[in-house]
């Protein structure tokens, strides 16, 4: 049995995703140096008052006091390093809006400011998030990693985009990943059905730590880091302009056993990137751009064994482009924010499958691809 | 059991995605159609293309924020009477005549409290709708001639006058554009200290919002300075002003701009807007939101032959090019300035050659 792979390569998030399928037992869903997850480890008893207790502390004050739930709970080593996570995204977070405001977003410092802003904001997101999974989540988490992804995965999807500057609807959007070893290329494409538009994408990856095919070494968990180019061709014919991008990310997983057995079964996602554009408007010269896309996820796995099982995923993305393009907020805000999003792997057995996501920033995107890894997959 | 937690799991993470709205300009385009008509009692008053905002109506008693250096305003009122007209923001020369169909109605000059303020009293017949024009002699001129640009004021409201006296001081400024961002947080009382503070400039200045006009509500803005998204013509030269402050132009307004592209082809266009659809710095994004719609908005700026893009937001000095239109930001007044790029408080000069040249865009510093 095999997971995902990362053929949700549509709006170029990046954040390969992979549920999957590890034996049970396998190093694959322990958390390091504890019992294997799907064991159902021992925990210690809670009385449901104090779950409940836990849990709404995680709400409040827990929005302000990360970790609190896990306090409650009784499991203050974790809910200490999420309390101390929330400081270090809040310090990076303030930190960087200071240096914004301090060097009045200087150009020659703005770079390492928002990326340490992201950055900040991410780890304040997935430490909350974190903490009121632990409080929420069964015995043994939600779910297992994978021990290995497949050598192919194909989709094909229908999207709907609802922007309203822009008149395409619905796109058709199929995809496809290749994998060898350590090395992954995914190419995938949007084509608009009542408006001419299209957009074309081409990752290629390179995997340092991870789970990979079968064929390379086990990985002991879904944690992964990996290195990904990508290009990207969109044409708004109608609108008589395209924007082509080049781009380079530096993107990882941690699964979040590694701070605490209440969070197994949940993932954390950090990517740090550059892009270079081009655009052209009508027949004018190429005038080029650069954006940033740092994106971080929060996401749990779910299912540890037999069907069904996949995972889930809340994402920031602070790119720009593509057909979510920057979130627009009422008041002082719009403009460097980037957009939020959901992603859903669910698979129904080792070959079908269902990817689901929706994104809200310029515009709201919604996409159901249909998954399939060809029988030779393992 | 899988599915039915992951859809849970699914809908309890969907609240953050409500964050985003997508019509966040919408209201301010509808408002800005309201910009300029009003009734009180017996009377009633239309501005054309609501280019001023209507400051007070009361019987007998009109006053206006000019957006615009000509002004054609409809006034009726069933009573008739002596009707006193004020308008603030106004050319120093303008001149205001008043007609009721072919036939001319006199109007006085009866007070003239600031270079840019004067206050006229007229008779208006019973029921009849008299239309008040106010033109400036050179409105049609074709010789050369020059206006200023400055955006970003923001909290430093209490050193603005240095920009005033700078720009009193250049010579041939007809009148000056402020590409938004005229406030901190655009308070009734920061708006009327706005108004307040540009008594002392000899020429009027038309606005369009900025992003820290929404910091309070984003219904203010229009009461005090009329409408985001307007465009007038002087000298041959048209001025489209939009409003970018949301870091989009809501979808009504890409309606209007199709229009105002096609009127102003065969003239020099100058656009001006705060939030530029592209940053020159990328990773700042101090822009728009979506660079699909940047790229559309420049296509159409393109595509209508503009000729010349001004922004502000950023408090720098750049001049650049997007989709081939030469662009500058001037966000240099006096908000937090950008550091280490040697520029400050300024505001620049715009040189225009009739029929079709810019012959100079000039910074003027004002430190």
């Amino acid at each position: 049995m095999t997971a995902p792979a990362q053929a949700d390569t549509g709006e170029g998030e990046g954040a390969p995703g992979s549920p999957a399928v590890a034996a049970p037992g396998s190093p694959a869903m322990a958390a390091p140096g504890e019992p294997p997850a799907t064991a159902a480890p021992a925990r210690k008893d809670v009385s449901t008052g104090r779950r409940a207790l836990a849990a709404a502390g995680a709400v409040f004050p827990g929005v302000v006091a990360h970790g609190t739930g896990h306090l409650i709970l009784g499991e203050s080593r974790t809910g200490w390093t999420l309390l101390a996570l929330e400081g270090a995204g809040a310090g990076l977070a303030v930190g960087g809006v200071a240096g914004a405001a301090v060097s009045g977003a200087s150009r020659r410092v703005i770079a390492p400011i928002v990326l340490a802003s992201v950055t900040g904001v991410g780890l304040f997101g997935i430490s909350l998030l974190a903490d009121l999974y632990g409080v929420l989540a069964p015995e043994g988490g939600t779910g297992s990693p994978p021990s290995s992804l497949p050598w192919v995965e194909t989709q094909l999807g229908l999207a709907y985009v609802h922007d309203p500057t822009f008149a395409y609807r619905t796109f058709l959007v199929p995809g496809m990943d290749l994998r060898l070893s350590s090395l992954r290329l995914s190419g995938s494409g949007w084509f608009g059905l009542n408006d001419d538009n299209a957009r074309l994408r081409a990752e290629a990856a390179h995997r340092f730590i991870g789970p990979g095919t079968p064929d390379g070494p086990s990985a002991a968990d879904g944690s992964f880091l990996e290195l990904e180019g990508a290009l990207t061709h969109h044409r708004y014919t109608s609108d008589d302009f395209s924007i082509t991008t080049g781009e380079v990310t530096l993107q990882g997983r941690l699964d979040l056993a590694h701070i605490g057995r209440t969070l197994r079964g949940s993932f954390a996602e950090m990517g740090w990137g550059i892009a270079i554009e081009g655009y052209r408007n009508g027949g004018r010269p190429f005038e080029g751009n650069e954006l940033l896309i740092p994106h971080f996820a929060f996401g749990m796995y779910l299912g540890h064994a037999g069907y069904p099982r996949g995972e889930a995923k809340v994402v920031y993305g602070h790119r720009h482009d593509g057909y979510a393009g920057g979130a627009k907020i009422p008041g002082l805000g719009s403009g460097v924010p980037g957009h939020l999003g959901l992603q859903g792997r669910l698979y129904a057995s080792p070959r079908w499958g269902l990817l689901a996501d929706v994104q809200a920033g310029s515009a709201y995107v919604g996409r159901l691809s249909l998954l399939f890894r060809p029988g030779d997959s393992p | 059991m899988i599915l039915r937690d992951a859809l849970l799991a699914l809908l309890a993470l969907t609240a953050p995605l409500a964050l985003s709205c997508l019509d966040v300009a919408e209201g301010r385009a509808r408002r800005d159609r309201e910009v300029g008509k009003a009734s009180q009692g017996q009377a009633r008053v239309a501005v054309d293309e609501g280019l001023a905002a209507i400051r007070r109506l009361e019987p007998g008693e009109l006053s206006l924020w000019a957006s615009a250096p000509a002004l054609s305003i409809r006034l009726t009122d069933e009573a008739g009477g002596p009707w006193r007209v004020t308008i603030e923001n106004m050319l120093a020369d303008a001149e205001l005549s008043a007609r009721v169909g072919d036939e001319r109605v006199p109007v006085e000059l009866v007070d003239a409290p600031f270079p840019t303020q004067r206050t006229f009293r007229l008779s208006l017949p019973p029921g009849a709708e008299v239309t008040l024009s106010l033109r400036p002699p050179d409105a049609a001129r074709r010789e050369p001639w020059r206006f200023a640009v400055f955006a970003d004021v923001q909290e430093e409201i209490d050193r603005v006058q240095d920009i005033y006296a700078k720009m009193n001081e250049a010579e041939g400024v007809r009148f000056a554009l402020i590409s938004g961002d005229l406030t901190s947080q655009g308070s009734a009382e920061q708006l009327e200290r706005f108004q307040r503070e540009m008594k002392t400039l000899r020429v009027p200045c038309y606005a369009t919002l900025g992003n820290h006009e929404l910091g309070t509500r984003d219904d203010l803005y229009h009461e005090w300075f009329g409408r985001g998204n307007f465009r007038f013509v002087f000298r041959g030269v048209q001025f489209t002003m939009l409003d970018s402050a949301s870091a989009t132009i809501d979808p009504l307004v890409y309606g209007w701009l199709d229009g105002w592209l096609a009127e102003g082809q065969e003239l020099l266009h100058v656009v001006t807007m705060h939030l530029a659809p592209l940053d020159p710095v990328g990773s700042r994004n101090g822009a728009f939101a979506s660079r699909a719609e940047a790229n559309k908005l420049l296509t159409m700026l393109a595509d209508g032959r503009v000729d010349l893009t001004f922004y502000g937001h950023i408090h720098s000095f750049y001049a650049f090019e997007n989709a081939g239109i030469p662009a500058y930001i001037s966000g240099g007044g006096g908000a937090i300035p950008e550091r280490l790029d040697g520029i400050g408080r300024h505001f620049v000069t715009v040189d225009v050659e009739p029929p079709g040249t810019i012959a100079q865009v000039a910074v003027v510093r004002v430190d």
